[in-house]
């Protein structure tokens, strides 16, 4: 562990932590856009680049395929880093070009980080392109934690906007709110689970107003300071946790998972792939010690 | 440099909610009242969402949109039979889209709505029938 506080401390990104942000986030790409794939042939709400569409817009079996391999190719590339500047900038079309079609057919799945990330770090690379003294290294992740600390400093924006500080008493209708996101969570899967879930968090709520309003000013408070992860690599793994900690709740309380918003999150500010290989060799170093003094 | 934070951020001012930009405005309110969308068939049994390429959470983001481009107000339970009926079959018009592959084999589907609101402290529910399709 004595390695990963190091790394806290020191304001860059090793070569390591890069390539394993990088591993993590293709995969969590390259599944979102299988999904989007299999899901969807049409786009019969335009929404973003869509509505740029001609009406009518049918995204056939071969197109997908087509699709498909190019996405396999710039994500080898990405984790490679070949051919790095194109193959950020293709997977950052391909990102919109996905995302907005799962959106036009009215399934928001708060995906805009994946975009936001994959254009932030072709922006990075486009600046070390025309600069050579940018320091890469450390902002082509910090401006991908610029993206994801801004979505929740504008989270909290928007509910001191709709709702201002009443938000927080406000809290007290949520069990409307609970009932409503264990009931997608059945019907979509027919599990009673989420319907018995729903009733004992809302009798477990009443019990504790008052506990409820301190969360939700914490949550209110953790979101809209945000923005303070961007100032350094300690600040940003802090932040991490304190937001890991927030979705944790919102999932045992609301039964939402905002996938396109945590795993990136996480993959960008806690980093877990990496945290994983600093105990790995942490455990390997002290192995080989204690076999050396026993040899 | 904290220059990507702030294109964002005019992108949102300029674009709104268009991906890649968002105003991540959901629960910025609690609503006292709560719609969930579901299907049912002939013998009205519960269709799992995910037999028809859907989710609750896309069913509800589905309506509210159908309902905006047709500029039906909406909302605590308001909407009349006629309104209900006409977004239910612009909405299983859609779901329909998305399932030409599947082979229903002349499926009876029948889109519902749940209202939920408080009445006194009490949450009460309200089952409406909006709009029945077959698939095929």
């Amino acid at each position: 562990m004595k390695d990963f506080y190091k790394h806290l401390n020191i304001n860059s990104y090793s070569s390591i932590e890069w390539k394993l942000m990088k591993v993590s986030f293709s995969l969590i790409w390259f599944l979102s856009l299988l999904s989007i794939l299999y899901k969807y042939n049409f786009a019969p709400i335009p929404e973003s680049i869509f509505k740029l569409f001609p009406a009518g817009f049918y995204l056939s079996t071969n197109a997908k395929i087509l699709l498909f391999i190019a996405n396999l190719i710039l994500i080898c590339c990405y984790i490679l880093e070949k051919y790095f500047w194109w193959s950020l900038l293709g997977l950052s079309l391909i990102s919109l070009f996905g995302f907005s079609l799962e959106d036009s057919n009215s399934d928001f799945d708060r995906n805009t980080m994946i975009t936001g990330i994959f254009f932030a770090q072709f922006f990075a690379y486009s600046i070390k392109k025309k600069y050579f003294d940018f320091d890469i290294e450390k902002y082509r992740v910090q401006f991908s934690v610029q993206i994801i600390a801004i979505s929740y400093t504008l989270s909290a924006i928007a509910k001191l906007r709709t709702s201002g500080l009443n938000w927080v008493t406000d809290g007290l209708l949520m069990p409307l709110q609970i009932m409503k996101t264990n009931y997608f969570g059945y019907v979509n899967d027919a599990n009673i689970e989420h319907i018995h879930n729903a009733h004992h968090v809302i009798e477990l709520l009443s019990k504790y107003s008052v506990a409820v309003m301190f969360v939700l000013a914490f949550t209110l408070i953790i979101e809209f300071f945000a923005f303070v992860s961007i100032f350094n690599k300690k600040y940003s793994f802090i932040y991490g946790i304190l937001l890991m900690f927030m979705h944790i709740g919102i999932y045992l309380v609301l039964d939402v998972a905002i996938k396109g918003t945590y795993i990136p999150m996480l993959i960008f500010m806690l980093n877990p792939l990496f945290l994983f290989w600093t105990i790995i060799k942490s455990l390997k170093n002290n192995l080989i010690k204690v076999y050396e003094k026993h040899a | 440099m904290f220059i990507i934070g702030l294109i964002y951020l005019i992108g949102v001012i300029i674009f709104g909610e268009q991906h890649p930009f968002s105003k991540f405005s959901m629960y910025s309110s609690f609503a006292d009242y709560s719609y969930v969308f579901y299907f049912t068939d002939q013998e009205n049994k519960m269709i799992k969402c995910t037999d028809l390429n859907s989710t609750g959470t896309n069913l509800a983001h589905m309506y509210t949109t159908v309902c905006e481009n047709n500029n039906f107000s909406h909302g605590h339970g308001m909407e009349s039979d006629s309104v209900l009926h006409e977004v239910g079959k612009q909405m299983l018009n859609i779901i329909k889209i998305n399932n030409i592959k599947l082979n229903h084999n002349n499926k009876k589907v029948k889109l519902n709505r749940m209202y939920f609101y408080y009445e006194g402290n009490i949450i009460q529910c309200k089952k409406q029938e909006m709009y029945e399709t077959v698939f095929n």
